[in-house]
């Protein structure tokens, strides 16, 4: 009925001939006993009862169809509800370092968010795919049974999905997200799903489930990337060789050793004769380039052509990249400090870089401190993130408060120190960096404010949060010289508050 | 000391907009507040604000009222909810203790303030004009039946010349007659008025089904007003209700007393030009009525802050003179959480409740009915219903974002939500579950509503 008296509506009654429309019966015999009108107001007339007659008999469907089963219990209780409203505002303000740390503080105490924030806290994960893991390791059964109904949220595999089934027909972040999970408990499944459908990845994906497998990586996968360095495809071949790179006994290594060993000649420092028949000499390295450019190197993921750098030098750093860097140690029967301090003249650089990059991939915490702490005199005085982040947490611990103590490194060294790493500083660390940058404030050096300005700011994550009675007490931002740095040092405390209250909601 | 039922999310409902939330929050550490301490009837602290003097704040718990010696004139300012906010987050930081001077005097005035008020209420009303009252108002319905009549003309020409042909037109189509109904003060008749436009502009497949509906409620009003001297009395108070013309308050509390356990359902806001205005939901745990109680305020100036959804009191409601749902309080006793939601246990229930309700008033508009046990769920994947217990369903119109905040909360099983029904579908306002309660409405995400309150002023 409704469709008529539309009909005539929409073209116009000028147009659809009169408006008597039809009725239910019962509005039919009181809209018969009106007055005749025009016909606009007999369709309006009409009309209005007939919409009083359905919104007055609004009934509700029968629906005893298939519904989505409910979720099963979670598996976790609860955060507390402070801890919930934290989580809210964090959410909120968009601010993804304490949001990591809330997420890591509730997958420790083993809490799950309220289920109110858990929609708000998925669509955040779609937003920041870095977020995914640590978010979908909290969100608990109500979490998955939730992103199984929303393909925007299906960027993670369920625990109880079948791995095969979502390797056939996941979508490819689920494929990703089941791999890397296969990886860290049976890397060889992995590998043997990856086998199966190797053909019909495209090269992107190629190069992503490569470099996955750097998870569970070890020297079980060599034929696998071996075959993958014949990809045509240069950035999984590139992905293959650098995780080749990362097994010292792999033939790769041993291929690039025996390519670069011509090229390094050692001499041993030689100490006088008591005749004095010869002069001493001190340790001494002779660096060769590499001639011509092999085509062979290709297939070991080592690139012909260089951006910047001159070309045959870029050779021999990548190959030295390649190379872990106790092979040095153990072949020189030096320690690592005098293995670094060989790199001397016109190819200390290389020799350094390629150190560098070898270290990422095989570290060594001599080689890394010794590095770290040429970084200090060289032209580049910054610290090397990437070494930074392959120091263990202890290591890492106690080489930051050596160099803070020392006073051995500037004030972005410390800067370095401070943000670059995923240790949670511990308060001996936290409070020798404060001492530092208070000592640094009480100088009143103009050049410096500006990079303390961001240094306080920085610091506002890394700090351990129960600095903050220590920290509040005594940085009065009355008074010089904090005063200078009123708004940073009041955000360093509101951050830090928050953070203290975090962590008092999830350890109590 | 304990938190008395005030959570973080009640007291940022108090916020008048959304930077006033925000510096509150700021406010509501520590660090900021000396002096702090309270007992059963309030609150109170200083906090250092950029004068030499740090400023005096109290808060008043059981309605509340806040108390500041800040220059804000925002209402609440920031201190009052900073000092509530850290005390819903740590009511044993504020340590029980004997009023200071500047908190007992206040109090005191507060008290002395509400006796003179509920004693001049006792007083009889001053006598009215009632001549002149008669002639102001027989002058403004002579404005109306003008309005309404070049308003008959423009109505006949859409249907004559099709409903289809309208659209095109944009909203200044509408906008213009909605202005010319306000000058002929019949500001109710301006807003249906603008609903149209809003409908059309709106779009959508089916945007005319509605648009019609909304035509023919307009018509019906046209048709009752010109015979509004052979209407039965509550059917005019209806129509002079929806014309916009307001009831004097003292006729409103002459009504019947409707005395029951009110429970608060759901609240939202909504904007007239630069009027705020503030929609509570209650429902009548014996009588089983709902009721609608409005407030308005101006510009930045925080509701009544007392309706909070979740809570329920004793007390006595006047219902406005008509078959309306909108409601006054006279009196009400002490606020307490709602154990269990009173409310309809089946859909059909409910949508009976509503039509009872509509058969006697047209232009009734979504009434807001609280409904037990009901599950919302998807039909074929993107339609969302909400599904009673009998597995009957009703089509539900949520909020942006807020079907799968409910789909999340109820893991699939059934919790109690209030609903804003109106004959075809229903809008859940708020979720009921176990202790949480959850508003879903515009009203919920308070920043936002409170950015767009600070963009109007």
């Amino acid at each position: 009925m409704t469709t008529e008296a539309l009909s005539i509506a929409l073209i116009g009654t000028s147009r659809g001939g009169g408006g008597d429309i039809p009725l239910p019966p019962v509005a039919a015999d009181a809209a018969g006993k009106l007055p005749p009108t025009s016909p606009e107001r007999t369709l309006l007339n009409r009309a209005t009862m007939l919409f009083a007659c359905q919104a007055c008999g609004v009934k509700p469907a029968s629906a005893e169809g298939e519904w989505e089963p409910p979720c099963k219990p979670d598996v976790h209780p609860p955060c507390s509800p402070r801890a919930a409203d934290i989580l809210h505002d964090l959410l909120t303000d968009n601010a993804r370092e304490l949001l990591s740390e809330w997420l890591q503080l509730a997958a420790a105490a083993k809490k799950r968010p309220p289920h109110r924030l858990l929609p708000v806290l998925l669509d955040y994960a779609a937003k920041h795919p870095k977020c995914r893991e640590p978010i979908s390791a909290v969100v608990d059964r109500r979490g998955e049974w939730l992103m199984s109904q929303n393909p925007e949220w299906q960027f993670a595999a369920s625990a109880e999905d079948d791995p095969e089934q979502v390797w056939e027909t996941g979508t490819h972040a689920q494929r990703l997200s089941i791999f890397q999970s296969l990886r860290r408990t049976e890397p060889h499944r992995a590998r043997f799903f990856l086998a199966k459908t190797w053909n019909d990845e495209s090269a992107d994906h190629r190069a992503e489930f490569v470099a996955a497998c750097l998870t569970g990586l070890s020297i079980d996968d060599e034929p696998f990337l071996e075959s993958a360095l014949d990809d045509r495809s240069k950035v999984v071949r590139a992905a293959a060789a650098d995780l080749l790179a990362r097994l010292p006994q792999s033939k790769l290594v041993g291929r690039v050793i025996e390519r670069v060993a011509p090229l390094l000649t050692y001499h041993a420092a030689a100490s006088g004769s008591v005749l004095r028949l010869k002069k001493s000499s001190s340790a001494r390295l002779d660096v060769e380039l590499p001639k011509d450019y092999d085509k062979t190197w290709q297939r070991d993921g080592i690139e012909e052509k260089s951006a910047g750098k001159g070309q045959k030098q870029w050779w021999l750093e990548q190959m030295l990249g390649m190379i872990p860097p106790t092979h040095w140690s153990k072949t020189w029967n030096l320690p690592p400090t005098e293995c670094v301090s060989l790199a001397e003249g016109d190819y200390a650089s290389v020799l350094l870089d390629g150190w560098v990059k070898a270290s990422e991939r095989n570290p060594d915490p001599l080689w890394i401190e010794s590095l770290l702490r040429r970084g200090f005199t060289g032209e580049n005085s910054r610290l090397n993130r990437v070494l930074l982040a392959a120091l263990a947490p202890e290591r890492f611990l106690a080489f930051a408060l050596d160099v803070l103590r020392s006073k051995e490194g500037s004030l972005v060294t410390c800067s370095d120190l401070i943000n670059n790493h995923n240790v949670p500083l511990n308060m001996e660390c936290g409070r020798a960096f404060l001492k530092r940058v208070g000592d640094l404030a009480a100088t009143g050096d103009r050049q410096d404010v500006s990079i303390l300005w961001h240094m306080i700011e920085q610091c506002a994550t890394r700090l351990p949060p129960a600095l903050y009675d220590e920290l509040a007490a005594k940085w009065d931002i009355e008074r010089e010289p904090w005063s200078t740095y009123k708004r940073q040092v009041e955000a360093l405390l509101s951050t830090l508050d928050v953070r203290r209250q975090m962590h008092k909601e999830f350890c109590s | 000391m304990s938190s008395a039922g005030w959570s973080r999310d009640r007291v940022l409902q108090l916020a008048p907009d959304a930077s006033s939330a925000k510096s509150g929050q700021e406010l509501a550490s520590p660090r900021k507040w000396s002096g702090i301490g309270g007992d059963e009837a309030a609150i109170w602290g200083l906090c250092q604000g950029s004068g030499k003097n740090p400023y005096q704040t109290i808060v008043e718990l059981s309605e509340p009222a806040f108390k500041c010696s800040c220059p804000s004139r925002k209402f609440p300012c920031k201190h009052g909810l900073g000092l509530l906010l850290q005390f819903a987050a740590g009511p044993e930081n504020f340590p029980r203790a004997e009023q200071p001077a500047w908190v007992a005097e206040w109090l005191t005035a507060r008290a002395e303030r509400a006796k003179k008020k509920a004693e001049a209420a006792e007083q009889p009303p001053k006598p009215v004009d009632e001549e002149a009252q008669a002639a102001r108002r027989a002058k403004r319905m002579d404005r109306v039946t003008a309005g309404l009549s070049s308003l008959r003309v423009w109505i006949d020409d859409i249907v004559r010349d099709g409903v289809a042909a309208v659209q095109p037109r944009g909203y200044t189509f509408f906008d213009e007659h909605a202005r010319r109904m306000i000058d002929a003060q019949a500001p109710g008749v301006a807003r249906m008025i603008a609903d149209l436009g809003t409908t059309a502009s709106a779009g959508g497949k089916d945007w005319h089904v509605p648009f019609l509906r909304q035509l023919s409620s307009l018509h019906l009003f046209i048709e009752a007003y010109g015979k509004l001297d052979q209407l039965p009395p509550a059917t005019r108070d209806d129509v002079l209700a929806t014309l916009g013309i307001a009831m004097p308050q003292e006729q409103v509390l002459a009504a019947p007393l409707v005395r029951d356990t009110w429970h608060i359902t759901a609240q939202e806001v909504e904007f007239e030009e630069k009027l705020r205005v503030q929609k509570t939901w209650l429902f009548g745990t014996t009588t089983r009525r709902a009721a609608l109680h409005l407030s308005f305020t101006h510009g930045t100036t925080a509701f009544d802050a007392s309706f909070v959804v979740g809570t329920q009191f004793d007390g006595e409601l006047c219902f406005f003179p008509g078959n309306g749902v909108r409601a006054a309080v006279k009196t009400r006793g002490a606020s307490q959480p709602i154990e269990a939601l009173a409310g309809f246990d089946g859909l059909d229930a409910a949508c009976d409740a509503y039509s009872q309700l509509l058969a006697r008033q047209p232009w009734l508009g979504e009434v807001a009915l609280p409904l037990r046990a009901v599950t919302p769920a998807r039909v074929d994947g993107s339609v969302w219903v909400l599904r009673d217990s009998g597995f009957a369903t009703l089509p539900a119109a949520f909020a942006p974002g807020a079907a799968w905040q409910a789909l999340a909360v109820s893991g699939g099983r059934a919790l109690d939500m209030v609903c804003a029904i109106d004959g075809a579908k229903l809008r859940p306002l708020t979720i009921f579950a176990g202790e949480e309660v959850i508003p879903l409405g515009s009203s919920s995400s308070l920043p936002m509503a409170a950015a767009n309150a600070a963009a109007l002023v």
